[in-house]
């Protein structure tokens, strides 16, 4: 199949070496280190880690009022687009997308303007710090996932599908990827892609420690992080941002656009084995190179740089090499070069992927590929080239990036340096490849109503109601009920003991109901295992209180306590918080545990979008079935509203049903996935089409209305078809600018087009939600022949619609 | 004894300690042993590790440690003494057996590798590091008025002047049992600089 080819045309970076790509290029390239000793909040006597921080004043003061991870990514976005030629706003808004991996950990040290009471003579004052953390909990997280996608699509203008991603350290990679993939599918002409992170708090710093991640010697922190070196003993914590402009190729150079480098391939696997164990075969790692490879067509011996994920921690650096000589054969000792940026940059986290990528395609622009600092002594066990100490002159044709994190999602992508002789091989240009058709051949469900779909479907038709009585704390709250699920009846059906150990109630939710979609779909082991999978997650699930109470228990013994050395707290802490607190606030939890408990090893994606989450993971499923990448998918999502951080953040914004307040909707929790197949390939092994998914929309309200943008999805989903939609299953919350928004799209739709909507009933449980009404959509086709629409709508700004129609006789035969 | 958190619990440090494990791992405790492997035996996970450390410190108010041993030695004692190639060489393999009696010595063998070191690790060495941990605490004084230590949860307070008074660091009485091992064997392992810190 001809498809459309992606090139990169700017790039934006902010590091522990400065603002600017060219800072950070240049410190990568002279082998220096942007890791420093860190002095956080309150202890200025003694470091607290080796860490590779940005030096915050020189970010725009316009920004200094949000999180880091939004600042370093504005100021990377901003840079990206103006260096590859645009201004702002955007020319063409609905071809401008976003696809920014971020995690969700707040960093609630930034918020010291806002939070001034914790400022005592210029120390921070802990015991107001833990007591706020306990009693205002929803301070701690971001209860808007999406935020920092939104607003880069904001700032430019942009009305193209605006996405978050999170895959632990793979997040970036798997946003690049995604928006190539998409891009050379035929979505839109630019893609603001890349990753931006900071976890330099005092919880996350806290949880890696305890987990024993981080490097543990760092007396001269410039050669803390030690990747590949025998004595290497962990990462060193760093933050930042790296944003790429990517742009389809006839685009790039109808408006004559430097190129960087033509981004060529993308691969992605799951380890399904442990969460922080790496598989002692690294088949993960080897699957995911070797997609990677096939997806761009070439042989491995091509290749001449891989800019590792290279951690320097023991276990990731013996089993990438590894992974490296099983991939690259007797190549990887034959002219393939290998280094980690990770030993000048340190670990960007969810970051990491975007600035490797831009410093790997930077490398082959260049014609230079960057060192690997403090690899002094060789490891036996590390046997490449890893070039060493100082930069190499080498005109590399083709080079590749790993990304590899935790809960085992893997990420690799392939790009070739730019000349205008291969510019001439371009394949048929714009081509919209044709079609295949998708349909849902199993569903799961965990809901309020039930505990799988049959059971879902008898209580709705029943008319059995779907709210339980809370418990004190939330009566206190004046939410005195909730679409509540019994989580340990659902999780009972877990049969992996970790994961009935760390997962959160609602991933567990998803564990149980992408195990029913499998069961049902009876789809044999080895297609479970290569299958594709797709979840739409929150943002932030856990319950940060174990941190705060843990601080709180620790500053018992201090006297005064007006000032808390950092230092002491984790020399005395480690035995008063669960070491595992971290891991299962995991955002990928619900991904990987599902991927473990099913051994499915496939391509995967994991979304982090807000109240869109869920049906974003439904869409790019159904368009990855469709443009033929896969014939099997599971796709879903799940979250929990009945969780008293994010409760407190739905409470705070005014938006729950309660005693004296018009309108609002009910907290819930839930979990729904489906099974996907291509039609031609469910038909050929007998399985049941329940319903055909016709089409797709996404997009964001950027200066505009924000019914214009849900419309623009709607209609988007219902493209080849005529008419109206027989229905609409939409959100429903009953506060009065959504509702006004989805009653306007309804009549411009269609005079007999009406509205239905499931939150009245289940309530609304978050990124969920959509895909709810996605079930009671496909519950309904029985009666009618137009395409059924579902949608949802974050806030009216980003918005996503899929249509459904009944599957035709001979299908089902 | 001193059983830390729990000083009215008749049972031995033993049981509660194979009962942490079996908990943790969804085990009976007939089916855990002193001379159970974590690794491949047991069918831990490294997170099942800090699990069950975290329930031991907890349980005994204790600080146990979460080092290498393997890797402090060659910190100590220097890499090729050690370490040699990646695997551990016979003067690394006599320490480890002195340090680690409850393994059986045939288990450590030269020619191991560094990276299967950790998979001799028995619930009995758990058992044998809270021992010592306890031991420390019993001996703890308070520096200014020479007092003995009473525990409130995880911190412990002089009983005559009430200061805070720091729990033992099970890293470094681990560090220093190193130290007196070394000195044993014949002829004694000797220290070297490195420059490395040793952060605890």
């Amino acid at each position: 199949m001809d498809r459309r080819r992606v090139v990169i045309t700017g790039m934006g970076s902010v590091t522990g070496f400065g603002c600017g790509v060219e800072r950070t290029w240049q410190g990568v390239i002279a082998g220096h280190s942007a890791v420093a000793a860190y002095y956080p909040f309150d202890d200025r006597t003694q470091p607290a880690e080796a860490a590779g921080a940005v030096n915050l004043a020189e970010l725009p003061e316009e920004t200094a009022g949000l999180g880091r991870a939004a600042r370093f990514g504005l100021a990377a976005g901003r840079e990206a687009w103006f260096d590859a030629g645009f201004s702002l706003p955007c020319r063409s808004p609905e071809g401008v997308g976003v696809c920014i991996g971020v995690s969700t950990f707040p960093v609630i040290e930034d918020r010291v303007d806002r939070l001034s009471v914790l400022l005592k003579d210029g120390e921070w004052d802990m015991q107001e710090y833990a007591q706020l953390c306990r009693e205002r909990p929803c301070l701690l997280t971001q209860s808007d996932a999406a935020g920092v996608s939104s607003l880069l699509s904001e700032m430019l203008g942009a009305r193209g599908r605006s996405m978050t991603v999170q895959a632990a350290c793979t997040s970036a990679a798997q946003a690049i990827g995604h928006a190539f993939e998409t891009l050379r599918a035929g979505e839109g002409e630019v893609v603001l892609a890349g990753g931006t992170d900071s976890m330099l708090s005092m919880m996350c710093i806290t949880g890696f420690k305890l987990l024993g991640s981080l490097a543990q010697r760092w007396e001269h922190p410039a050669q803390a992080s030690r990747p590949f070196d025998r004595t290497r003993d962990g990462f060193v914590l760093a933050e930042g941002a790296a944003i790429l402009v990517l742009e389809e190729l006839e685009h790039a150079r109808s408006r004559g656009a430097r190129i960087y480098a033509e981004v060529i391939g993308y691969g992605s696997s799951c380890d399904a084995f442990r969460f922080t164990d790496m598989e002692p075969s690294g088949r993960g790692p080897v699957q995911c190179m070797r997609n990677a490879l096939a997806d761009a067509g070439i042989t491995p011996e091509s290749v001449g740089y891989v800019n590792a994920h290279g951690t320097a921690t023991p276990l990731n650096d013996r089993i990438e090499t590894m992974a490296i000589r099983e991939v690259f054969g007797p190549h990887a000792d034959a002219g393939l070069a290998v280094s980690s940026t990770k030993s000048q940059l340190g670990h960007l986290l969810c970051a990491a992927g975007a600035v490797e990528m831009m410093v790997t395609a930077l490398a082959v622009h260049h014609g230079v590929l960057p060192p690997t600092i403090n690899l002094e002594r060789s490891d036996p066990e590390c046997d490449l080239d890893y070039v060493s100490a100082k930069a190499r002159p080498s005109q590399v044709e083709i080079a590749m990036s790993n990304s590899f994190g935790f809960g085992g999602q893997n990420g690799s992508l392939v790009v070739r340096r730019w000349n205008e002789s291969n510019s001439d091989s371009s394949v048929s240009i714009s081509a919209q490849p044709e079609r295949r058709r998708v349909c849902i051949t199993a569903v799961g469900v965990q809901s309020p109503l039930g505990l799988d779909w049959p059971g879902h479907r008898r209580a709705w038709a029943k008319g059995i109601g779907a709210m339980s009585a809370t418990g004190r704390d939330f009566v206190k709250l004046g939410v005195p009920c909730a679409g509540l699920i019994p989580a340990e009846e659902s999780a009972s059906s877990i049969r992996n003991r970790m994961l009935r150990k760390i997962l959160t109630r609602s991933a567990g939710f998803a564990v149980a109901a992408a195990g029913e979609a499998l069961r049902v779909s009876a789809l044999p082991a080895q297609l479970v295992r290569t299958a594709e999978l797709y979840v739409g997650s929150p943002g932030l699930d856990q319950d940060l209180n174990v941190f705060a109470e843990a601080l709180l228990q620790s500053l018992e013994g201090e006297e005064g306590h007006a000032t808390f050395s950092y230092s002491r707290f984790t020399r005395q802490g480690t035995s008063l918080i669960d070491p595992l607190f971290l891991v299962r606030s995991l955002p990928n939890a619900g991904l990987c545990g599902t991927a473990i408990e099913f051994n499915m090893q496939g391509r995967n994606l994991n979304i982090t979008n807000g109240a869109t989450s869920g049906m974003l993971a439904l869409t790019s499923a159904a368009a990855a079935i469709s443009r033929g990448d896969t014939d099997v998918a599971l796709a879903g999502g799940y979250d929990s509203l009945v969780q008293m951080e994010v409760l407190l953040g739905h409470l705070g914004a005014g938006r729950i049903a309660m005693e004296g307040i018009d309108g609002g909707y009910l907290p819930a929790e839930g979990a729904v996935f489906f099974v996907l197949e291509e039609m031609e390939f469910a038909r050929r092994r007998g399985a049941n089409g329940l319903a055909e998914v016709t089409g797709w929309g996404t997009s964001h309200s950027s200066a505009e209305e924000a019914s214009h943008g849900l419309e623009r999805a709607a209609r988007t989903s219902l493209e080849g078809y005529g008419g109206p939609p027989a229905m609409v299953f939409g959100d429903g919350l009953r506060l009065a600018n959504h509702d006004a928004m989805e009653a306007e799209v309804i009549g411009r739709l269609g005079q007999h087009v009406r509205l239905n909507t499931a939150v009245e009933r289940l309530g609304f449980a978050g990124g969920v939600t959509g895909l709810f009404s996605t079930l009671h959509a496909l519950a309904s086709l029985r009666e009618v022949v137009a395409p059924v629409i579902a949608w949802t709508s974050d806030r009216g700004r980003n918005h996503v619609a899929v249509a459904l129609r009944s599957v035709a006789p001979e299908v089902t035969a | 004894m001193n059983q830390g958190g729990d000083l009215s619990d008749p049972r031995s440090v033993e049981q509660v300690v194979i009962e942490i494990v079996a908990r943790s791992l969804e085990r009976t405790t007939d089916e855990v042993t002193l001379n159970s492997r974590f690794w491949g035996e047991l069918d831990a996970e490294s997170l099942d590790m800090l699990d069950i450390i975290y329930a031991l410190e907890r349980r005994f108010r204790i600080r146990m440690p979460r080092l290498n041993l393997l890797q402090r030695a060659v910190d100590l004692f220097g890499e090729d003494v050690i370490i040699k190639g990646g695997i551990v060489t016979e003067r690394g393999i006599e320490l480890m057996r002195v340090s680690m009696p409850e393994v059986p010595a045939e288990w450590m063998k030269p020619g191991m590798r560094i990276y299967d070191f950790r998979k001799v690790i028995t619930v009995g060495s758990f058992v044998r590091v809270v021992e010592r941990c306890l031991e420390a605490v019993d001996k703890l004084r308070c520096s200014r008025c020479g007092g003995q230590p009473e525990g409130v949860e995880m911190t412990l307070r002089c009983t005559g002047c009430g200061m805070p008074i720091e729990l033992p660091s099970g890293e470094q009485l681990l560090v220093q049992d190193l130290r007196i091992y070394a000195q044993r064997l014949s002829p004694p392992l000797v220290e070297v600089q490195t420059g490395l810190r040793d952060e605890a």
